[in-house]
């Protein structure tokens, strides 16, 4: 049986390949903004007993593809000097007394506050920086060391001295990496903020592999142009793709030996691995194939819709392949197609073989050998046997295909594609035909995207429905004759045709509603209310609900445009019409992640030696003279009031809005005004960024933890002052103001209830569910009792499976035994389980 | 605990280790051997005796990695079980997955007798590493994990037919392969 042999062949291929498919993220590019709303509630939540980085975003929406923009980050790093090594046991400090710190500290330059005018009625949310200074005079006292009970406390002395400060912060900063890269990884925050503000220019972001190629092509000048025609073009990479996928023989001699040139390791007569001008094409992480090479023909060079229509490459491609289908027969059939969608394609890109070995194009008889009925799925699918053993498909097709499929969706600038798509006309965009295309007409592309519903047909084979008389994408239903339908059939239908010229090119709705809407938003000004989701609510677009600290649609599938109404409103300020005007901070990106990470570094030191020596004013947020767990909670209470411009939810351009839903702070106004005002140490003119409130907890932290015996007493010491201290946990909704709110202006918003919530990093997807419970409920991380840490390991586990989940990398990762411990409602881990721990640690819930 | 840790218990001989082994994979074992075997005692047997396995082969032996030596352990088992089942107690999704296999060898024709499965192991293990990664991921969770058109789907995010799409296009290219390579004999 050789399939059997076979089989058991690929029963012994390397580990490598099965540990790579052990991992079940999705292989292509993400660029993740962060977490679902569920989990970020949660980290909000948490956030307030100060274990998380709380100030600014903490939900983060997973855009799946396509971030459009790149900043030039020009983060200051302020390097630390190196000294003679010093114990970082004993602090030396000479007492000179108190210092005002008004005469030390920098004056800076009052911000330019952030306006919303263009997009008129927001209340401004600027931080703006004064020169005054509270000053703040404390003195050295002897620490003492409580594990529970009294919160520690800590004073400073600000002395001035040549010991190095500097180096001792980054002994400190060293010696509590872990815990600070569990803060940072747990929240999930990566939002940074440059040393210096600036106004971004909108830039499309390249991909790591378009720009790898570009590096590499830079660098060694390989010669690309594989057809000798003396320019390198999109018939290049379709011989390069003939090279690769097609049986080699098929290819003119002179495309192969330039292939095999570029793309071959050549052996001396040693039998050594000669290098192609000192590059290795096999050594990771790089190795040039030819959907890589299109990602970046397509990102550097050119890319058109005709790259998508098999009939430009008959027509133009000036190189003799042997097809297996010849090509005038395929030509016969498809001269007189324009304009492409999926069915054209798929009807037309299939040969069946004839007993003489000639082809005929695949029809209606063919339909009964090549379909059957499943009765499992309900669905009529392929016979691989007759499709393997029976046809062809031109490799034109082929080739389109597999742009499609592997260069496409990894590009970030397909937008540019789409304006041409519909600069030639393919598509209607005048979605409610009132002559004009607006954002009115985008809002009705995105409702119906979000509620187009598959019907199962389209995922079998579009062949076989092609032939058939069946229909897709009808007007709902329950639309029919409702008088408040947010959309009228003529549309629905005028977007149904958009759509099946945008999902030939575009394998992502998402992509393409986020295409226009930013395009749209680059070049106009729009009215306000198209980032209130209170218009969509009574428009009826979406349905939102509200927990205690956010607002996001009730469908997860209404994620285009409704939910990330933040992101929408972002953009049209950083980057719209009179955008210059505005200063902001950078997105997340992943190399937004790592200059964080090295601004940080860098700045703890810096900042800690200023502090202790007096330059600028410990962390003491509530101004009672000394650095205590309090702080380290209002720390991230205060940020958690003021909300980000880069928050990419629905939450941030409501709140904006409609402040009079906003919770109240319980903190005191001074305490309030000197988070706001006197921690600007980088002078960027905003007071606690992240950077600067990262610094601020790492100090706290230190100057804490000297007192317990390790970093879990102190975990647990700051868990305990929480719940003796609710007043500082901080919810930004007030139920009984939003609940005024939506009586006094008859909005639909509903309160989130506390139910399962799907989530896609969860293991149950692949795993079944345990059966045997042995331990206490809610100790995940089987230590032997339930505290904020297993609360911690829920969200990380889900946050970052690969690191913390059932398989992940990291030690501490959440195991078997802690999962099934973890699910305190019986009904999988998820985010849910860590919010009833958390209640239940606050008591104000239960876990049996 | 972690595998290095398990390993040790392994070669301290401490029965430990089993019960530690246990915990983290048990879950993994059973779905790969229920990939397979559509009796629950089968695949009961199978993961047992994986188990004992890997207590008997460790020390000498030290893998790198002990996941998949576990893994490959069940999987074998399930493998050389499935053989002696009769029709009735074969897992239908397990016999699509052989019959799609079948499609790589042209009619007629068989795999060269003299190549081992080591080597020809070695041979697709390099095929594969020269495909883009979401056919090869695609691939291996279909005939080296078993799963079904569906489960891939789910796994990856994508559409059971673009799975199958995948495979199909995967399948033609090894077969051309093997063909090129001489694994099939004329």
């Amino acid at each position: 049986m050789s399939d059997l042999k076979l089989y058991n062949s690929i029963n012994k291929i390397n580990d490598a390949l099965i540990e790579e498919a052990a991992c079940t993220e999705k292989p292509v590019i993400h660029h993740c903004y962060g977490i679902a709303a569920s989990a970020a509630a949660v980290f909000i939540a948490v956030g307030a007993l100060g274990l998380f980085h709380a100030s600014g975003s903490l939900r983060k929406t997973d855009l799946s593809t396509n971030t459009p923009v790149i900043v030039q980050n020009t983060t200051e790093t302020v390097t630390a000097t190196t000294t003679p090594a010093i114990s970082d046991e004993t602090i030396q400090t000479s007492s000179v007394g108190t210092v005002p710190l008004t005469t030390q500290v920098p004056m800076t330059s009052a911000q330019a506050s952030v306006s919303y005018s263009k997009t008129s009625t927001i209340p401004q949310n600027s931080q703006n920086q004064t020169s005054a200074f509270s000053a703040l005079a404390v003195t050295q006292t002897a620490s003492t060391g409580k594990e529970t009970g009294k919160a520690a406390e800590s004073t400073i002395t600000t002395a001035v001295s040549a010991y190095d400060y500097e180096y001792e912060g980054s002994i400190i900063m060293k010696k509590h990496a872990a815990a600070l890269a569990a803060l940072i990884a747990a929240s999930g925050t990566t939002n940074a903020i440059p040393a210096q503000a600036q106004t971004q220019a909108y830039k499309v972001e390249v991909s790591p592999t378009a720009s790898s190629v570009k590096n590499f092509i830079d660098g060694y000048d390989p010669d690309l142009d594989l057809n000798s025609d003396g320019k390198f073009d999109i018939f290049d990479i379709y011989a390069m793709f003939r090279c690769d996928w097609t049986p080699i023989e098929n290819v003119p001699d002179h495309i192969r030996e330039k292939y095999e040139g570029l793309t071959r390791k050549k052996k001396d007569d040693n039998g050594e691995i000669v290098n192609i001008g000192g590059f290795d094409f096999y050594q990771d992480p790089f190795y040039l194939n030819w959907h890589d090479l299109a990602e970046y023909y397509f990102t550097y060079c050119s890319i058109k819709p005709e790259y998508f229509d098999p009939n430009y490459y008959i027509d133009n491609c000036p190189d003799t392949y042997t097809d297996r289908v010849p090509l005038d027969i395929v030509k016969q059939d498809i001269g007189n197609i324009q304009i492409w969608d999926d069915e054209k394609f798929a009807t037309t890109g299939c040969y069946v073989k004839n007993g003489d070995g000639s082809f005929r194009p695949f029809s209606e008889e063919d339909i009964h050998d090549a379909f059957y009925y499943n009765e499992e799925t309900g669905r009529y699918e392929s016979d691989s046997l007759f499709f393997f053993n029976n046809t062809e498909f031109p490799e034109i097709y082929q080739f389109i295909s597999e742009c499609k499929d592997l260069a496409m969706p990894e590009l970030y600038q397909t937008n540019a594609l789409l304006l041409d798509i519909l600069n030639r006309g393919y598509a209607d965009t005048d979605i409610d035909s009132d002559g004009v295309y607006d954002f009115d007409d985008i809002v009705l592309l995105a409702y119906y995207a979000n509620t187009y519903e598959n019907d199962g047909s389209e995922s079998a084979d579009p062949l076989y429905y092609a032939f058939s008389s069946h229909q897709t994408g009808s007007y709902p239903a329950e639309l029919n004759g409702s008088s408040d339908a947010p959309i009228t059939e003529e549309e629905w239908n005028k977007a149904d045709d958009f759509f099946d010229i945008a999902r030939y090119y575009y394998e992502s709705d998402r992509n393409t509603i986020r295409f226009l809407a930013e395009d749209y938003l680059l070049k106009n000004e729009v009215d306000t209310k198209y980032f209130d989701p209170v218009y969509y609510e009574k428009q009826n677009f979406a349905h939102y609900e509200y927990d205690d600290n956010f607002l996001y649609t009730v469908d997860p599938y209404d994620e285009i445009l409704f939910d990330q109404l933040g992101l929408f409103e972002s953009f049209a300020l950083m980057y719209g019409p009179g955008s210059e005007e505005n200063v902001y901070p950078t997105e997340n990106d992943e190399e937004t992640e790592t200059l964080y990470e090295d601004a940080f570094n860098a700045a703890f030191p810096v900042y800690y030696k200023n502090v202790k020596t007096g330059v600028i004013p410990g962390p003491d947020i509530d101004l009672d003279g000394t650095i205590s767990i309090s702080d380290y909670i209002i720390l991230d209470t205060i940020g958690l009031y003021y909300v980000g411009i880069d928050e990419m939810d629905s939450f941030a351009p409501f709140i904006r809005r409609h402040p009079e839903v906003r919770a109240d702070i319980n903190l005191s106004q001074e305490a309030i005004d000197n988070y706001k005002n006197n921690f600007d140490f980088n002078n960027n003119g905003i007071s606690c960024d992240y950077l600067e409130s990262d610094c601020m907890r790492m100090y706290i932290f230190n100057e804490l933890v000297k007192q317990y015996s390790d970093e879990d007493a102190l975990y647990d010491a700051i868990n305990d002052y929480s719940d003796e201290h609710p007043e500082l946990t901080y919810s930004r909704i007030s139920y009984e103001k939003m609940e005024e709110f939506i009586k006094k202006n008859d909005v639909g918003f509903t309160k989130a209830s506390r139910g399962v919530t799907e989530d896609d990093s969860s293991d149950n997807q692949v795993y079944s569910a345990p059966e045997s419970t042995d331990g206490i409920k809610g100790d995940t991380n089987v230590d032997g009792k339930v505290s904020t840490s297993d609360v911690l390991l829920i969200m990380q586990s889900l946050a970052n499976p690969s690191k913390y989940g059932l398989d992940g990398s990291d030690e501490n990762h959440i195991t078997p035994r802690g999962h099934l411990l973890a699910d305190v409602d019986g009904n999988g881990i998820t985010n849910n389980d860590a919010l009833t721990i958390q209640e239940y640690l606050l008591g104000s819930g239960s876990i049996e | 605990m972690n595998d290095a840790s398990i390993i040790k218990l392994l070669f301290e001989r401490n029965e430990k280790a089993v019960e530690e082994l246990k915990q983290s994979y048990e879950k993994l074992c059973f779905y790969i051997a229920g990939n397979i075997l559509s009796q629950k005692e089968d695949q009961e047997e199978c993961v047992n005796s994986a188990y004992m396995e890997v207590w008997t082969s460790i020390p000498p032996n030290k893998p790198d990695n002990l996941k998949t030596y576990l893994c490959r352990l069940v999987k074998n088992c399930a493998l050389n079980r499935w053989k002696y089942n009769t029709a009735a107690k074969r897992n239908q999704n397990f016999s699509v997955s052989l019959d799609e296999l079948s499609e790589c060898i042209p009619d007629g024709k068989c795999l060269e007798e003299t190549v081992s499965e080591d080597q020809l192991g070695v041979a697709i293990s390099e095929f594969l590493m020269s495909q883009p990664e979401k056919y090869r991921k695609v691939f291996v969770r279909r005939y080296w994990y078993s799963d079904t058109l569906e489960d891939i789907a789910a796994i990856y995010d994508m559409d059971p037919r673009t799975v199958a799409t995948y495979l199909f296009r995967v399948r033609k290219k090894l077969k051309a392969f093997l063909k090129k390579e001489g694994y099939i004999d004329e």
